[in-house]
């Protein structure tokens, strides 16, 4: 790095007060802390800012992803100002005009927080002090990209267009909407908008992601906390350090509190249960050793099961979360711990014709049907039929969005939840003929 | 088992009736109504498996009391029985089974019908309209087992019970089918969801009381400015007047103040504590003077005391010198010491050196052991050289190791080897080995050719004595040859007497005679050609044979004389007990044998290994030369070295590492030698400057005879001379600096003394006096005037921190002369009244708006409506996971079923399989197949165009025909078991249309070829129809027309 060094924290997502989905148990204990997780998260943000030493905050994401509460605008308010008081500068991009509304309406817009509208493209966020040559950038502002008029001029509007903008004195972080992929291809006006920001960051997807494309850098900080298992491992905020040069330095400040996990067991033939929970273990001290310095204060672990037919067929789905839930129920920071399996037969490769029954390959046979099965299932008349099937079960209307569960639904979990029942319940059979 | 024949004594209608049965196959029994058609179906199965109570319909005590009874004539497995059941006039049942001289119980009997037992005869053989129609009549267990269940293997189990178990786990989400009450989770779940959607609908209204709450406060921070503005008026008003009223009394007696000052001017410059001042200055003056002559007189003794004291000056000019010199003597101590010890050191060091260089030899000397190279690198090139001459040699001797080792053992092998070839007496081992072999051959043969000597000894035996059994037996016994004998004389005889009578008497008794007499003889005749022309042949066939074996006995014989070299004397074989001694014998020579096989090719191994070795000599003899030379070029460069490093040349490695040891040693020594000479003449050098320089301070100080003291003695000599000039110089130094100090103090007592003379004149002057006196009485005038000048500025300070707190106010001097207590008092209060009751309206206000604002904070920090979200999101979450779980098991479910469908259409029972034909035939083809799905006692029926209809959706004919259809199939299922039974069917195809009907009789009798079928109608066309496939019916006639009131059977 070179020259007098910002650092400015980028935030994506913050989904605040956003319920999170994929916890249906266990869950009345762990109440608050799963209701709060967001704010939590938003709060571990201002208090990373600060401790930090940020020069500057900027937020490139949707504030609310459900309908929003009177406690998160308050609660956003009262961080943002509280980073403005400790000398922060923070701007906010907007995304959904009706998000600027409600705080105006709610009196919860924070005094002293700079905002990019569609009509306010560009707004100045950082002076870098420090000798002025060719070269070098002498100050920081940021850029909307989203929907640039075509024919913007800096006379027009007092829009200061980037692409015209005086030499290279000023570093544009260009801020969009958009997920990375659409500037990666995009036009040639999409490209000379790029070439004037070489940073560029996405408030799109709620995943965290960096490309580098003709020597800009295109990231998107995802959510400061995943709201469903879409999204495994940390969710964070990106620390940008530049210098007057422009060099950036990317670094991860991780926010999430509930954290999610996918973790993968494979099981051999003849591998007993004891040599399998010696594996689950060890794959689960690996992880914990990544939560060492995190802010996690729940973790969720989601274990993919994966073997032979005789192998998965010994044991249950039940068996083997309450066996992980005794042997792991928290971490040695006392973080407690949540599990969730997911049993996955495998079949040989060896094809069984579906005309010929024999007992030995019967749940090699089921499994072959049960593929062959499974890609009608997402048919829409499918999903039209069960939903009339559970309507008319009720027998009265509900306000559970039962099409929209159904077509919600992992396909492939349900298909491996399908083969195990199927393989346990042939091996069962077995058992009891 | 087949009915042949049926005898009814006395059983329903009929009266000793009997009746034809068709033995195998078909037959047709027409009769009118009540002709007795069922009476006797109920007949049949009653003989078989037992008369019911109260049968048969006996109209009357009377007829009851006469019993009943008959008998049916079967056949079973080929063999034909009497089954004769009766119930007597006393009602005592009465059962035989006769077959020839075998009677059978009626438990034995009844064991032999199973498994058909009277419910499975009803049901299956013996079909009335009645039971055909009856679903329920192939419902028991032991038919169902045949339709359902038979085939169904552990594979079907399988499927059936996890299909079950899958369908099980399903079942909680949705409930169990069927209920009134709806249960299950989804039920649960979505009950659950609404009254949370429900609560959370009502809990929107915290966002409009959050707006209300901010208007409300804002319209109450808009009445709190107001009224502050309000009060701060008033407040400010009051402020006034109370200033105004503090103000005025201050004013009044400032002004007093200030004209009695004006009295007092003149005095503005009289020193404020002037008489004080005075009478201190004049008693400084006084002690002044005093001090001044004390001063003078200590100055005159101490300027008389440095006179005495200046001879010391002698040692001053050369006191930094000598310290100097002084300062180093710790060195030169050492410097000393050093010397003689580093002096010391080096006489050690030579004797050392002297030492080592003797040991390394006579000529050695320190200029040759200077070019010795002693580097690490001449000692790894040294280290190198050993080690390749120490490999060479170590090389050279074990290839001369190995290859005496080898070449000793190689003679040792060869000399053995000769030994045995020579105790052998064998020349040619290969050939010794090819004769062993082939002896060994012969040996393995020799055990052939015992077993064909064995089987051509048991051949001749056999046909001696065959031979001498036919030539014992092959003539008649002499009661036959007198027998035949006297049967040939009998014919003669009877052939005269025929003549005779055919002459005497008639002709025919004669012929008669002749002919038997003929006969006889012939007879005779034929008996014996036959009998002795069958012995000659075997005779002559059983000699030959004799013969030929024991040409091939001799043979093999000879064979096993050869190998064994022993002759044969067959009488030996047979009569001497030595021949199982041979037999051991020869399995010692095929033991020996091989043992000498064995032992040839050991010994063609060994001569093998014996040349090899001997190539692998020659090679290794080549290689010596080789490593010889290796070695020498080693030794050369290993001497060559020696000389080159400057050591003394060896071919011994250890000694030129000790040689190298003790010159690196010695050169250490060399070393440190000169080095310890060359400290000794520097500090020698170093200690001769050192005096040098003491010589000319000395002489300097005209200090002699000192020439015989070291370095040191003289250095502590001057060192106390140095003491004695410090001490007195110090003296002197006090005296003069006491002495500058006093003559200091003496000027500043006598310009203090000046000072004050001064101060008192200055005094004076400004007291406006020219006396002391003077001076004393202006100050009392002065201190009046200071008193009310001190007053006016108690005054002044007092309204001017009047004025500074109330900065904003300005009040002229009008105002004060202007102003009237009374009134400005009265409206005071007025401001009091009003300021009170606007502070209590901001009380109010403030409290509301804390209120306001707790409220707000409330309403903010309020999670009723997110903890619904969170719980409904947490419903949401427990109906989608259990939605997936129910979908996987109904998915799972279902891929079962359709396995079990699939395995349904593949593995049907086998009675299903066959009543499929038979409906199939039965419908004209319309309905194709029979199934029942796993797991259920339901029977369905799939026409050609895929349609499936349950037996309950069927039309009653075809409804019939599909049971008739099964039955026949059991038949046909349980004849394969070897349990055939007649089939009875009484007027079944009443509900048959007549295309139904004629396929029926087809199927029927194509039936009936393999099974017995009695087949009962009252339909003359059904008859006829049978009669025009070529069975003829069995008319029976009606029974009223011999019993007019009798009712259907």
């Amino acid at each position: 790095m070179h020259g007098p060094t910002r650092r400015v924290l980028i935030a994506g997502h913050l989904s605040l007060d956003a319920p999170l989905q994929g916890f249906a148990q266990n869950t009345e204990s762990r109440h608050k802390l799963l209701r709060d997780a967001t704010l939590a998260a938003f709060e571990h943000l201002i208090e990373g800012a600060i401790e930090q030493a940020v020069d500057a905050v900027v937020l490139n994401g949707k504030l609310f992803s459900t309908e929003p509460t009177l406690r998160s605008c308050a609660t956003f308010r009262d961080g943002i100002e509280a980073l403005i008081e400790e000398g922060v500068q923070v701007l906010w991009s907007v995304q959904e005009s009706s998000e600027l509304e409600l705080l105006k309406r709610l009196r919860c817009l924070p005094r002293g927080l700079k905002i990019l509208t569609d009509q306010q493209r560009q707004q100045p966020l950082l002076d870098l002090t420090g000798p002025t040559r060719d070269g070098l950038f002498n100050s920081i502002a940021c850029v909307r990209l989203d929907e640039w008029p075509a024919d913007a001029t800096p006379s027009q509007n007092g829009i200061h267009s980037p692409l015209a903008s005086d030499g290279q004195s000023v570093l544009q972080i260009g801020l969009t909407d958009q997920p990375i992929g659409h500037w990666l291809n995009g036009s040639n006006r999409i490209q000379r908008l790029q070439t004037a920001c070489p940073i560029v960051i996405s408030g799109g997807p709620h995943r965290r992601q960096t490309n580098r494309h003709e020597q800009a850098i295109y990231h998107s900080p995802g959510c400061l906390q995943c709201l469903d298992d879409s999204i495994h491992g940390s969710c964070s905020a990106t620390l940008l350090q530049i210098d007057s040069h422009g060099e950036v330095d990317l670094q991860i400040l991780e926010t999430s509190i509930v954290r999610r996990e996918s973790l993968e067991l494979s099981l051999n033939a003849n591998q007993t249960l004891d040599v399998t929970l010696a594996e689950a273990e060890s794959v689960y001290l690996d992880l914990l050793a990544d939560l060492e310095h995190s802010p996690t204060r729940l973790l969720s672990i989601r274990w993919q099961v994966r073997g032979p037919v005789e192998q998965i067929q010994r044991y249950s789905r039940e068996e083997l979360t309450t066996k992980f839930e005794k042997l792991f129920d928290e971490t040695d920071q006392g973080i407690p711990v949540l599990h969730a399996v997911e049993l996955v037969p495998l079949m040989s490769g060896e094809v069984v014709p579906s005309h010929e029954f024999s007992d030995e390959h019967l749940e090699t046979q089921f499994l072959q049907q049960l593929g062959e099965g499974v890609s009608n299932w997402n048919e829409p008349q499918q999903q039209r039929q069960l939903v009339e099937r559970l309507t008319a079960h009720l027998n009265r209307s509900t306000q559970l969005n039962l099409p929209g569960l159904l077509a919600g639904l992992n396909q492939h979990a349900v298909s491996h939840r399908a083969a195990e029942l199927g393989v346990r319940s042939l091996s069962l059979s077995s058992k009891a003929g | 088992m087949k009915i042949t024949d049926v005898k009814i004594d006395k059983f329903g209608v009929w009266q000793d009736l009997n009746l034809d049965v068709h033995g195998s196959g078909m037959t047709v029994i027409h009769g009118p109504n009540e002709a007795g058609k069922s009476t006797l179906m109920r007949f049949i199965r009653g003989v078989l498996y037992d008369f019911p109570h109260g049968q048969p319909n006996s109209r009357t005590a009377a007829e009851r009391h006469r019993g009943w009874g008959g008998k049916l004539h079967v056949r079973d497995a080929g063999r034909a029985y009497e089954l004769t059941r009766r119930i007597n006039k006393d009602g005592q049942p009465f059962f035989r089974c006769q077959s020839g001289e075998q009677t059978l119980t009626e438990s034995q009997f009844a064991a032999q019908l199973l498994p058909v037992d009277r419910d499975v005869f009803e049901s299956v053989f013996t079909l009335g309209l009645k039971e055909l129609r009856a679903l329920s009549t192939l419902q028991t267990e032991q038919v169902s087992e045949y339709i359902y269940g038979s085939s169904l293997g552990m594979v079907g189990q399988r499927l059936l019970t996890a299909e079950q178990r899958t369908r099980k786990q399903a079942s909680p989400f949705l409930g169990q089918a069927g209920d009134n009450e709806k249960t299950g989770r989804l039920f649960e779940l979505s009950g659950q969801y609404d009254s949370v959607t429900a609560a959370l609908s009502r809990s929107d209204e915290v966002m409009s009381r959050y707006q209300q709450s901010l208007l409300d406060c804002d319209r109450i921070e808009q009445q709190q400015r107001e009224r502050k503005q309000r009060l701060a008026q008033m407040q400010q008003e009051r402020t006034s007047l109370q200033y105004l009223q503090r103000v005025f009394n201050p004013w009044q007696r400032q002004q007093e103040l200030k004209r009695e000052l004006v009295r007092f001017e003149g005095l503005d410059h009289f020193p404020a504590d002037g008489v004080r001042q005075l009478d201190e200055l004049q008693r400084k003056q006084q002690t002044q003077e005093r001090k001044l002559k004390l001063l003078r007189d200590q100055s005159r003794q101490v300027k008389q005391q440095l006179q005495q004291d200046r001879k010391h000056y002698r040692l001053r000019d050369h006191a930094s010198g000598i310290r100097a010199l002084i300062d180093l003597r710790s060195l030169v101590e050492t410097a000393e010491r050093h010397l003689a010890a580093v002096s010391a050191d080096a006489a050690m060091l030579k004797a050392e050196v002297d030492e080592k260089m003797g040991l390394l030899g006579a000529n050695w000397t320190i200029q040759k052991l200077d070019a010795v190279d002693t580097s690490p690198e001449a000692h790894m090139e040294l280290v190198t050289a050993a080690k390749n001459y120490q490999n060479s040699l170590s090389r050279r001797a074990r290839h001369r190791k190995k290859y005496q080792k080898v070449s000793d053992a190689n003679h040792v092998r060869e000399t053995k080897l000769n030994d045995q070839l020579k105790k052998l007496n064998i020349n040619s081992l290969d050939l010794a080995i090819k004769q062993a072999q082939q002896r060994l051959r012969d040996l393995e043969q020799l055990g052939q050719l015992r077993i064909q000597e064995s089987e051509f000894e048991q051949r001749i035996r056999s046909a001696q004595t065959l031979l001498e059994k036919y030539r014992q037996g092959s003539e008649f016994p002499w009661w036959a040859s007198l027998m035949l004998t006297l049967f040939t004389l009998g014919g003669g005889g009877l052939f005269v007497a025929g003549l005779i009578q055919s002459v005497r008497t008639s002709w025919l008794i004669g012929a008669i005679f002749m002919f038997t007499g003929v006969m006889a003889g012939g007879l005779v005749a034929a008996l014996r050609q036959h009998f002795e022309t069958d012995d000659y042949h075997l005779h002559s066939n059983l000699e030959q044979e004799i013969h030929d074996c024991q040409q091939q006995l001799n043979k093999v014989r000879d064979q096993i004389s050869r190998i064994t070299g022993i002759s044969y004397n067959l009488h030996a074989v047979y009569k001497n007990p030595a021949s199982q001694r041979s037999k051991i014998s020869e399995t010692d020579l095929l033991r020996q044998a091989n043992q000498k096989l064995h032992d040839l090719e050991e010994l063609s191994r060994t001569q093998q290994r014996v040349l090899k070795t001997r190539k692998t000599l020659s090679v290794q003899r080549g290689k010596l030369p080789k490593f010889q030379s290796e070695v020498s070029r080693a030794r050369q460069s290993w001497c060559e070295l020696l000389k080159r490093l400057g050591l003394k040349e060896t071919i011994r490695t250890n000694e030129a590492f000790q040689n190298w040891q003790l010159a690196v040693d010695a050169m250490q020594s060399v070393l440190k030698w000169k080095t310890a000479r060359e400290d000794v003449q520097r500090q020698t050098e170093l200690l001769a400057m050192f005096g040098e320089q003491m010589a000319v301070i000395a002489e300097r100080m005209d200090m002699e005879g000192r020439a015989n003291l070291s370095l040191t003695q003289i250095l502590a000599d001057w060192q106390q001379l140095l003491d004695q000039y410090d001490r007195a110089s110090n003296n002197y130094s006090q005296n003069r600096e006491r002495y500058r100090d006093l003559k200091r103090q003496t000027e500043i007592a006598e310009t203090d003394l000046q000072s004050t003379d001064a101060d008192i004149a200055q005094l004076l002057k400004l007291g406006r006096a020219k006396t002391a006196e003077e001076f004393r009485r202006n100050a009392s005038h002065l201190q009046r005037s200071g008193e009310v000048r001190a007053l006016l500025a108690d005054i002044s300070d007092q309204l001017d921190s009047l004025s500074r707190e109330q900065p904003e106010l300005a009040i002229v001097e009008e105002d004060l002369e202007a102003f009237n207590a009374t009134q400005t008092q009265e409206r005071m209060e007025l401001i009091g009244m009003e300021i009170e009751d606007l502070q209590r309206d901001l009380a109010n206000s403030h409290e509301e708006l804390g209120r306001l604002r707790q409220t707000l904070t409330q309403l903010e920090n309020d999670t009723t409506a997110l903890d619904l979200q969170v719980q409904q999101q947490r419903i949401v979450e427990q109906t989608r996971g259990e939605l997936a779980d129910w979908l996987a098991a109904d998915y799972a479910g279902e891929t079962l079923a359709g396995m079990t469908k699939l395995f349904e259409q593949r593995f049907q029972p086998e009675t299903l399989a066959r009543a499929s034909h038979y409906l199939n035939k039965l419908t004209c083809g319309r309905y194709e197949q029979v199934r029942t799905p796993f797991g259920a006692r339901d029977l369905y029926v799939h026409q050609s165009n895929g349609k499936k209809h349950s037996a309950s959706e069927l039309s009653d004919g075809t409804r019939e025909q599909l049971f008739l259809a099964i039955r026949l199939a059991l038949v046909d299922i349980l004849a394969e078991d070897n349990i055939e039974l007649p089939m009875v069917l009484d007027d079944i195809c009443v509900n048959f249309d007549q295309q139904r009907t004629e396929a029926a009789v087809e199927t029927i009798l194509e039936f009936a070829e393999q099974r017995q079928v009695l087949f009962f109608t009252c339909h003359l066309h059904l008859a006829e129809l049978f009669r025009s496939h070529g069975i003829e019916p069995t008319w029976l006639p009606a029974q009223n027309e011999y019993e007019p009131h009798r009712l259907a059977g």
